[in-house]
């Protein structure tokens, strides 16, 4: 029999007394939890709204998991293979409630537990299915860089428990930064990592060709073996409920349960020695580090340790002086973008909406003298509405294009950001002995509200009606008087139009940079709530 | 009761103690992945 295991436990017993955080100590008691009981976490980590939920219910065959549009799994979810189903709640004071599989949403989404207010530390699943072989457990875990920044931590802190990954990402988009920074931190512990590319069945074959192309390259430096594997989750979970075999061979899915039997399953054991002779290599090494650095600081004197205080706590001030810079350069690039690019496109519109004066002859020349006042009134009508509409079609058609320089506007305050906190903890650990805590800044979410155009009623249609006296001229002169000032006042009110479109416009950029300034700042303020 | 630098001498004391413990498990660690390694060896014979 193997008694590797068996030592790996007792290392890990004898260690636990040495360790000085809890986090640490919960990892080992996990740790040695899963080598006891011969059980693997396979985490299924990524983004947000990469469909880490779908792809579980995809192999588990069972939508147990919530699944939606926004960003959803806030809680930590174990899923396994049980004789029936049920949903054990564990809470933060350390006591379980089991709950019908139904009310599992109350406790595990951002939208019915907001912040996680229901204080839950963990969900456990049990499904009554063949698919999910005894041994492994599939770990659903929050999606990282959405607004709801304590998601992102939650799932941070569980990557250190992932035996196992599957990383899932989205053919659309392709990989980001973010998203490759947080596979090497995985990388760092899973003892098998596996790219799961979803959304296949949005895209076409050659697009999703395309993508694990640009996927293995942006990973080949890091995770060089490691596999990718297309699939559809949604398509697999649709074939897994319908019973239909061309559906789920479509999907892929079968390839990645193919991998979580040979890759995972069969290797369980080797895979469980594997995580536990790396996490305590990282433990030892960490509780080592922490008492040379306390050593160090008993060998240094009270002045010299005061003095490197002095030093951080100044720094520390810099940032705040930086953050007024930062907003400074913001308010400038903000003031630069409504001057220049509204400057050159306010006129376009101003154009399109003095054209549409072409069509005001056809409305008012053309028809019997009876039909004129009803007419002129349903042209007061024409110009408000018609203008109105033509305004907001046009914001709309420019959004896009305003959203791509607010995007570069971001990255550069996000890339100014990210130097200063390196910065900050590179001084932390030279100065202060404190461990690099290697916070990403995260991308902000772009925001999906559009521009709001406010405008008041003008009195367009009285106006016009008034000239309705004019009518009584003889011939067609009246009609031509009223189409003369028709046209003024089309004229004056493009004028209003384009004002109110500036307006709402400005408002509108004002509102997406200061959400995105909120996002980012956040992570200056974590950072400094962790070394100060 | 102990003056500051008798808490410091006995802090440091202590923190060497630790060490050494973390180097025993250490050496302990490797012992078992060695013996896994060679364990391994002998199955493939």
């Amino acid at each position: 029999m193997d008694t590797t295991p068996t030592m790996l436990g007792a290392l890990l017993q004898q260690l636990e007394p040495l360790l000085t955080t809890t986090a640490a100590a919960q990892r080992v008691h996990a740790l040695a939890d899963r080598l006891m009981r011969t059980t693997l976490n396979v985490a299924v980590l990524g983004h947000f709204k990469r469909g880490k939920s779908t792809l579980v219910n995809a192999l588990v065959g069972y939508p147990v998991l919530p699944m939606g549009m926004v960003p959803l799994t806030a809680i930590v979810t174990y899923v396994e293979a049980g004789p029936a189903f049920s949903a054990a709640i564990t809470f933060q004071d350390g006591h379980t409630a089991v709950v019908p599989i139904e009310q599992l949403r109350e406790y595990i989404t951002e939208t019915e537990n907001p912040a996680n207010a229901k204080r839950v530390a963990a969900a456990v699943v049990q499904v009554p299915t063949a698919r999910l072989p005894h041994g492994i457990r599939l770990v659903d875990t929050p999606g990282i860089g959405s607004t709801y920044v304590h998601n992102t931590a939650i799932a941070r802190e569980f990557v250190a428990d992932a035996d196992v990954a599957l990383f899932v990402l989205s053919v659309d988009p392709p990989m980001s930064a973010e998203e490759r920074a947080f596979l090497e931190e995985v990388a760092r512990f899973a003892r098998r990592l596996l790219i799961v590319l979803n959304k296949i069945d949005r895209y076409s074959p050659a697009d999703v060709a395309d993508v694990i192309t640009f996927t293995r390259k942006v990973v080949a430096d890091r995770v060089p073996a490691c596999p990718i594997l297309p699939v559809s989750a949604l398509l697999a979970l649709e074939g897994r409920i319908a019973g239909d075999a061309a559906r789920i061979e479509q999907s892929g899915i079968q390839a990645i349960e193919q991998f979580l039997v040979q890759e995972v399953y069969q290797a369980r054991e080797a895979l469980l020695v594997s995580a536990a002779v790396n996490q305590l290599h990282m433990l030892v090494s960490e509780a080592e580090q922490q008492r040379q650095a306390t050593l160090a600081g008993l060998a240094t004197s009270r002045e010299e340790l005061t003095r490197r205080l002095d030093v951080f706590r100044q720094r520390v001030a810099e940032l705040d002086v930086l953050r007024e810079e930062r907003d400074a350069l913001l308010r400038v690039a903000q003031a630069r973008l409504v001057d220049q690019y509204l400057g050159s496109a306010l006129p376009t519109l101003r154009a399109e909406l003095l054209a549409l004066a072409n069509q005001l002859p056809a409305l008012i020349m053309e028809g019997s003298e009876r039909s004129l006042r009803a007419q002129v009134r349903a042209g007061g009508h024409w110009i408000v509405e018609t203008l109105r509409s033509t305004t907001v079609a046009w914001m709309q058609r420019e959004e896009p294009a305003l959203l791509d320089v607010l995007g570069a506007i971001t990255e550069r305050y996000r890339a100014a950001l990210q130097r200063a906190l390196d910065a900050l903890q590179a001084l932390a650990q030279d100065v202060l002995a404190v461990p690099a805590l290697q916070v990403q800044v995260p991308e902000p979410v772009p925001v999906t509200a559009h521009a709001r155009l406010q405008v008041v009623d003008e009195p367009v249609m009285l106006e016009l009606l008034s000239m309705w006296l004019m009518s009584h001229l003889p011939g067609r002169i009246g009609r031509w008087l009223i189409l003369w000032r028709a046209q003024r006042r089309l004229e004056d009110y493009a004028d209003r139009m384009v004002g109110s479109a500036r307006y709402a416009l400005r408002q509108w950029i004002a509102e997406q940079l200061e959400e995105r300034r909120a996002v980012l700042e956040s992570a200056v303020s974590a950072v400094l709530e962790a070394l100060t | 009761m102990l003056d500051g630098e008798d808490a410091v001498a006995a802090l440091r004391v202590r923190l060497q103690a630790e060490l050494a413990q973390l180097e025993q498990i250490r050496a302990a660690l490797e012992g078992v992945v060695s013996g896994g390694q060679q364990a391994t060896v002998a199955e493939k014979r």
